[in-house]
């Protein structure tokens, strides 16, 4: 019986070390008698595409779990705390528009549902800040934690920003350095299959053939091993997210000690959105775009004007999208994480949490033998056929509710463009609200609380006529309310700024207790 | 409020210490730092804690004088009510302060601690520091150096993670009831389990003899709630007799 005793990763970018990462870590607590090795290929000639710098809050599970010092990979990561998006200019083109989506479940979720509460009123409060403290932190650039609070832990919901060249570096030294991880320089040219159509070992240019049980695709858009090798048919979605351009920019701090903002910024412009990180000594910033509406000139145009009178360090780069997905994921002894198992678009940063996603579910159900691999491999491809399905959904659902006119917009919000289980549950929508029970695989991969806060961010229009009546008391519900907005007050009162926090943590490091 | 100047003989030859009112400027303080060489002499005392600096998140060690801001149960009608003072307090109004490159010692000039004519001389006749103040001096220096001593122990607990986090949930028998969190103590399990190469040699630096009063000072726990219960008796009964 064929065992699974060498895995080998192509690629080395963040969803190479990710996955290697990982992999070796439960190799190591759950088979240490059995020795698994974990080999990562990369080559040295092509750059990594390195733009992917927001996560989401399961990325501190990811570290913890991989070993790291959450001071360690801050400061060397240039990393900062992400409490959520701000969508600016996404509903009407005028400047008082924006809506957060927060990474805390409305007060009170789910046992007590102040959405439909709040949407039975004429509201002067916004939901998420009649319903959560985080958007009046991210207003006022206030960090998620205090010096004190331990690492991982948090006051308030965090993920990070962070630098993505430096943390595909980090992750190697920590994965070569800690974890036992083989890391071969060399250029894949082909890979060769046995009898039975798995691969057998890869053939490289510097270091020969290297043999494997399992070889993970992480090799980004060229897709060496799922598309080039197995020719896994590669599904197209740019009929429903029409983005097809990234242009890519670092930008200066007018100080150095410039407040950090604690919250992607995304802001609408004429054919897509710009995004706006916030790192320790920089911005990124960037114009996503379909070159159907806009051409290259024309998008780099808005994309200075945006930036104005800051400082561009690193002038903007131009990366193609394609978006999309491979029809399955994992096929023989080959699995595709990241970039290679398809892209959509920088929204809501599902890049990262899929590879998160991946890593874990290969890990946690690796089989010890080959036999068995077809079956997870199968379950594997269910699971995430899903996800990319829920994601694109989601995704849809932020341009769908948009009343903006350009051309692109309308292009993006034809409802002819929606797929039929966004439909359905937008039709359910007008008459209730998103709860637990529309999200009950436990395949989802955003709660129903982040399609409250875009619904209602949105202005979704309801049918205030026949929706649901809330089945709360006005006493009940103004309880909420109140206590959201004393937590609110205290948070404000006792959390330092963001820029205070991560030079603090540079300064004196956070306990691991 | 406090008002510092640095001491000179010129200006203050006549000022003096009264060593009973000392703790003065301790009587809202709840958490008294304390340095490893007090550690035995404190132990007797109060609880010695851990916890973090809120400025830095750096570990420190505290005795333990009161359940929440502002409470000394160690001040009772004035007066310093316990056997050991620590360091800190005996220092009283004295610090180390930095006055271009070197370092002088300050005072503070509005400490209820100091006086005209009652109390130990600073200066003798000689116009030379008085045993009070080479004393002063001595207990100085030991806290400067015992910073050290803290942050190399604090260093050695953490890197064998050997603290770990622990609350309290008190109720005094006033019903009032008391979540003491944000402290932390030595882990047994983890100091049990530790390889006999690192016990020998944390025996030898005398990390396990600091370790060990660390523990056994949490059982003066125990008296600390009595205090507490005690003081609120007497302000129950100074209620009711009213």
């Amino acid at each position: 019986m064929k065992t699974i005793d060498s895995i080998v990763v192509v690629g080395g970018g963040t969803a190479g070390w990710l996955t290697a990462g990982r992999l070796a870590v439960e190799q190591r607590q759950r088979r240490p008698d059995r020795s698994v090795r974990v080999t990562l290929v990369e080559s040295p000639n092509t750059p990594i595409v390195g733009v992917g710098e927001g996560t989401w809050p399961t990325m501190r599970a990811t570290l913890k779990r991989l070993g790291i010092s959450e001071t360690d990979f801050i400061r060397e990561c240039d990393a900062t705390f992400k409490q959520g998006a701000k969508f600016a200019k996404w509903s009407e083109n005028c400047d008082n528009d924006f809506y957060y989506h927060p990474l805390m479940i409305p007060q009170g979720f789910p046992t007590t549902d102040l959405a439909t509460h709040w949407l039975s009123n004429e509201n002067s409060v916004s939901f998420s800040n009649a319903v959560c403290f985080q958007e009046q932190l991210c207003e006022n650039g206030i960090a998620p934690k205090l010096i004190s609070t331990p690492e991982y832990s948090s006051v308030a919901n965090y993920a990070y920003h962070l630098d993505a060249g430096k943390f595909a570096q980090y992750l190697q030294k920590h994965c070569t350095e800690s974890l036992g991880v083989t890391h071969i320089l060399a250029d894949v040219e082909t890979a060769l299959n046995d009898e039975e159509g798995d691969i057998q070992a890869l053939v490289t240019t510097q270091a020969g053939q290297i043999e494997g049980d399992l070889f993970v695709d992480c090799s980004g858009f060229s897709a060496l091993l799922i598309g080039k090798h197995y020719r896994v048919p590669f599904n197209d979605c740019s009929s429903v997210l029409q983005i097809d351009r990234a242009l890519a920019s670092h930008v200066a701090y007018p100080e150095p000690d410039s407040p950090i903002p604690c919250h992607t910024i995304s802001t609408g412009q004429s054919a897509g959105w710009i995004w706006d990180i916030g790192l320790r000594h920089r911005r990124g910033v960037g114009y996503v775009y379909s070159s159907d509406y806009i051409s290259d000139d024309q998008a780099e145009h808005e994309l200075r004007k945006y930036i104005g009178e800051h400082k561009i360090i690193n002038e903007p780069r131009r990366i193609d999208i394609k978006s999309g997905h491979r029809d399955y994921f994992w096929h023989r002894n080959c699995v595709a994480v990241g970039l290679s198992a398809g892209f959509l678009e920088p929204l809501e940063a599902s890049a990262i949490v899929l590879v998160e996603l991946s890593a874990n579910m290969i890990a946690e159900q690796l089989p010890a033998t080959r036999s068995a691999m077809t079956i997870v491999a199968k379950r594997f491809n269910t699971t995430f056929q899903y996800r990319w399905q829920r994601i694109i959904d989601f995704l849809k659902l932020h341009y769908l509710l948009s009343k903006r006119d350009e051309p692109f917009w309308r292009s993006m919000s034809d409802p002819s463009s929606v797929s039929e289980s966004l439909a359905e549950q937008l039709e359910l929508w007008r008459y209730q609200v998103p709860c637990n029970l529309d999200f009950d695989s436990s395949n989802e991969v955003f709660p129903a609380a982040s399609y409250q806060y875009v619904l209602y961010g949105m202005g979704f229009d309801i049918d205030k006529q026949n929706h649901r009546r809330s089945m709360l008391s006005r006493d009940h519900a103004e309880q909420e309310y109140q206590r959201n907005a004393q937590i609110t007050q205290q948070a404000l009162a006792k959390l330092p700024s963001h820029r205070e926090l991560i030079n603090k943590i540079h300064d004196y490091g956070m306990q691991a207790i | 409020m406090s008002n510092i100047v640095s001491l000179n003989f010129d200006k203050h030859s006549q000022l003096r210490v009264q060593a009973s009112q000392r703790h003065s400027s301790a009587i809202n303080q709840h958490l008294m730092p304390v340095v490893p060489a007090e550690f035995g002499r404190a132990s007797s005392c109060f609880p010695i804690i851990v916890t973090k600096n809120a400025d830095t998140g750096e570990f420190t060690f505290s005795a333990m004088m009161g359940f929440q801001p502002g409470e000394n149960l160690f001040v009772r009608e004035g007066r310093w009510d316990a056997d050991y003072e620590p360091l800190q307090i005996q220092r009283q109004p004295f610090f180390v302060g930095d006055d271009q490159d070197s370092k002088v010692v300050c005072f503070d000039s509005d400490s209820l601690a100091l006086s005209d004519d009652d109390g130990e001389p600073l200066f003798n006749a000689q116009s030379q520091a008085s045993d009070y103040l080479l004393t002063v001096q001595q207990i100085l220096t030991q806290l400067l150096s015992g910073e050290i001593e803290s942050q190399k122990l604090v260093s050695e607990l953490v890197e064998l993670k050997l603290l770990t986090p622990f609350r309290l949930d008190i109720e005094f028998t006033d019903r009032s009831k008391q979540a003491v969190q944000g402290a932390y103590m030595i882990d047994e399990n983890k100091l049990a389990e530790l390889d006999d190469q690192v016990v020998l040699r944390l025996y030898r630096s005398g990390v396990i003899g600091l370790m060990h009063n660390l523990q056994t000072s949490m059982h003066q726990l125990p008296n600390l709630i009595a205090r507490k219960n005690r003081m609120l008796d007497t302000a129950k009964s100074w209620f009711e007799s009213a």
